[in-house]
Parts: structure tokens; sequence; C-alpha cells
């Protein structure tokens, strides 16, 4: 019994396997799905090959915003110095004064 | 006043003025020869020539957090400033180097995979330790500072450091996107490439080098002003100010 459900399983599945490539096969070929269409192909550019995304805007641009960054960073360290450098001035004239008194 | 005097009118020393020169020298070398040496890249074209700035300032945040973490070891087993002024300055100069990393990237990537960003292991994983150390930023920032607040960063950036190996090796364990042409084994540079990429290392270690210093410089008279400013009430000096 169980034999025979075996071969039967086995038959039905080498029927389903040699019937399914012809069952995937469109009936009439102007009745493809157009997106099925675009997904499944690549076309060649005709004339000459142009570049999608330009590579010198890119390439300014980095350079451009890694010169900021650091030119900021420097303007930064610069403040900071006069800061306290004013900040010294500030503190002997409070000190100078509290003893002339 | 002594102190007061250190901090605000100290004349840098010759060293400093030396690494200045030989820093700035290498930056026109460097831009020469990316712009004039370096070759074209044959698939990308010109924007490859963001690699001489990208892949050095990837290795530039490195040395910031390494210094940053290294100092902050150094301050939580002695306690002193100068240790935490060098902790501050090497983990702003790794932000900016990391904030450059992640800027630069993407302008590449837009042109290489088509898309400015990718959730790739290295991009991910170098946008963590940038979040940790705007984190440390943040908290000596508007934290305060007191003693508390500078054990607690000094802490985050040790666990920062842990951050860097795994943006390292990360392209190796989990591969992703990333292109991987600096390698144990050689790598795949053009040799015009690989000199100018050279040159571009020797200038960023001497840039780094001079950043951390001056920013330390100046964080250390800004702890020494208020050193300073706390001796001088404490005499009784400051009241009229």
């Amino acid at each position: 019994m169980i034999r025979a459900l075996v071969l039967g399983c086995l038959l039905a599945t080498s029927a389903l396997a040699v019937a399914a490539p012809a069952a995937a096969q469109p009936e009439d070929p102007e009745q493809v799905d157009p997106a099925e269409d675009r997904a499944a192909t690549f076309q060649r550019v005709e004339g000459p090959v142009t570049e999608d995304v330009p590579g010198g805007p890119l390439l300014i641009g980095a350079y451009g915003i890694i010169w900021l960054l650091i030119m900021l960073y420097v303007l930064r360290i610069g403040l900071l110095q006069a800061r306290t450098a004013r900040d010294v001035t500030r503190l002997e004239r409070s000190v100078a004064a509290a003893e002339k008194k | 006043m002594a102190d007061a005097h250190a901090a605000g009118r100290s004349r840098p020393p010759t060293l400093w003025l030396v690494l200045a020169v030989a820093t700035l020298v290498m930056l026109v070398v460097d831009l020469w020869a990316i712009f004039f040496y370096a070759p074209v890249e044959l698939q990308m074209g010109v924007v490859q020539k963001i690699f001489y700035f990208h892949v050095p300032s990837a290795y530039a945040m490195y040395l910031g957090f390494i210094t940053a973490a290294v100092a902050s070891a150094g301050y939580l087993i002695k306690r002193k400033d100068a240790w935490d002024a060098v902790a501050v300055a090497g983990a702003e100069v790794g932000f900016l180097f990391c904030l450059i990393v992640l800027i630069s990237g993407p302008l590449w990537a837009r042109k290489a995979w088509g898309v400015y960003w990718t959730w790739d292991p290295r991009l991910t994983t170098t946008l963590l330790a940038g979040m940790v150390f705007a984190a440390y930023l943040a908290l000596r920032s508007f934290g305060g500072a007191g003693e508390a607040e500078r054990r607690f960063a000094a802490g985050l950036a040790i666990v920062g450091l842990l951050d860097i190996p795994i943006i390292h090796y990360s392209v190796q364990r989990w591969q992703g996107q990333h292109p991987t042409v600096i390698t144990g084994r050689g790598g795949g540079l053009d040799p015009d490439m690989r000199t100018t990429l050279l040159v571009s290392f020797v200038f960023f270690t001497l840039f780094v080098v001079l950043l951390v210093w001056t920013r330390a410089r100046a964080e250390r008279a800004k702890q020494r002003l208020a050193e300073a400013e706390i001796e001088a009430a404490r005499r009784g000096l400051l009241e009229d100010a």
C-alpha cells in the first residue's frame, strides 16, 4: 500500500515537472505584463555613454565641506584662546585694584 | 597670579611653530599630489579623489578617539587636569574627523553605490562611534565642570574606544559594501595612488598632533584661569569684580 502511494507521488511529481515549463510559457507573447518585461530586461545605451551622477560637483562639495569644518574648528580654538586671554586681563585688573585698597 | 599669566599669555613653544610650518608645507604637497599627481580612477572618475581625504580622516578619527580614551584613563588614575585637557582635545579632534568621514563618505557613495547612505557594518559602527563621542562632548559642554562629570565623561571615552576595533574589522567580519583596497596583503592601489595616499597620511598625522596640542593648550589655559579665579576669590581679591 505504502509502496503504491510512493510510486503514485513520484509519477505525479514527474508529470508536474514535465508540464511546468510548458505551463510557464505564455500562450500569447503580446499578453506579457509590461511591468514584468521592464524588470527582466537590460537595454543598451544608444549614442555616447554619459554619467548619470556627475563626479565633479560631488568632489568639490566634499572638499568644500571638509575645509569649511576644519576652518570652523580652527576658528573655535582661536576664539577660545582669545576669550581666555581677555579673562586673564580682567582678572589681573580686578586683583590689581583689590591690592591697591 | 602666575597661573593666570601662564593661562593666557604664554607664547607657543618652538616645536609647535616647527610643527605648524611642517603641517602647512605637507598640506600644499598633499593637495598638489591629490589633484595633479594622482591618476583618475577608471570606474569612478574624479570623485574617487575624495578617497585621499576620506581614508586619512578615518585614521585621524582613530587617533583622536584613542588619544581621548588613553588620556581619560590617565585622568581616572592620576586625577591631573592636564590629562583631562588632552582627553577633551582628543575627543573634539576625533569627532571633527568623524564628521568629515560621515560627510565625505556619502558624497562618494552617491557616485559609487548610487545611494548616499546604506546600513553597511562599517558605516553603522562609524556612526555609532560618532554618537558616543558626541555624547562625551555634550556632557563636557552642558554637564558642568565638576569632578563627577569629568569622571563619567572619561568612562564614556573609554567605552567609545571599544568601537574602534569593531569599525576597523567590521569589513572583514561582516562583509558589507565598503571597499577594502588597503589590506595587509598590499591592497589594490595604483602605485601613484598609493604614494598620494601616503602623503595624505603624513599630512593628517601632523595635522592631528597640531590640532590636539593646540586644543589641549587652550583647555589647559582655561583650567589654569579657573584655578586662579578660585584662588583670588579665596583671598578676597575679587569682591569688586
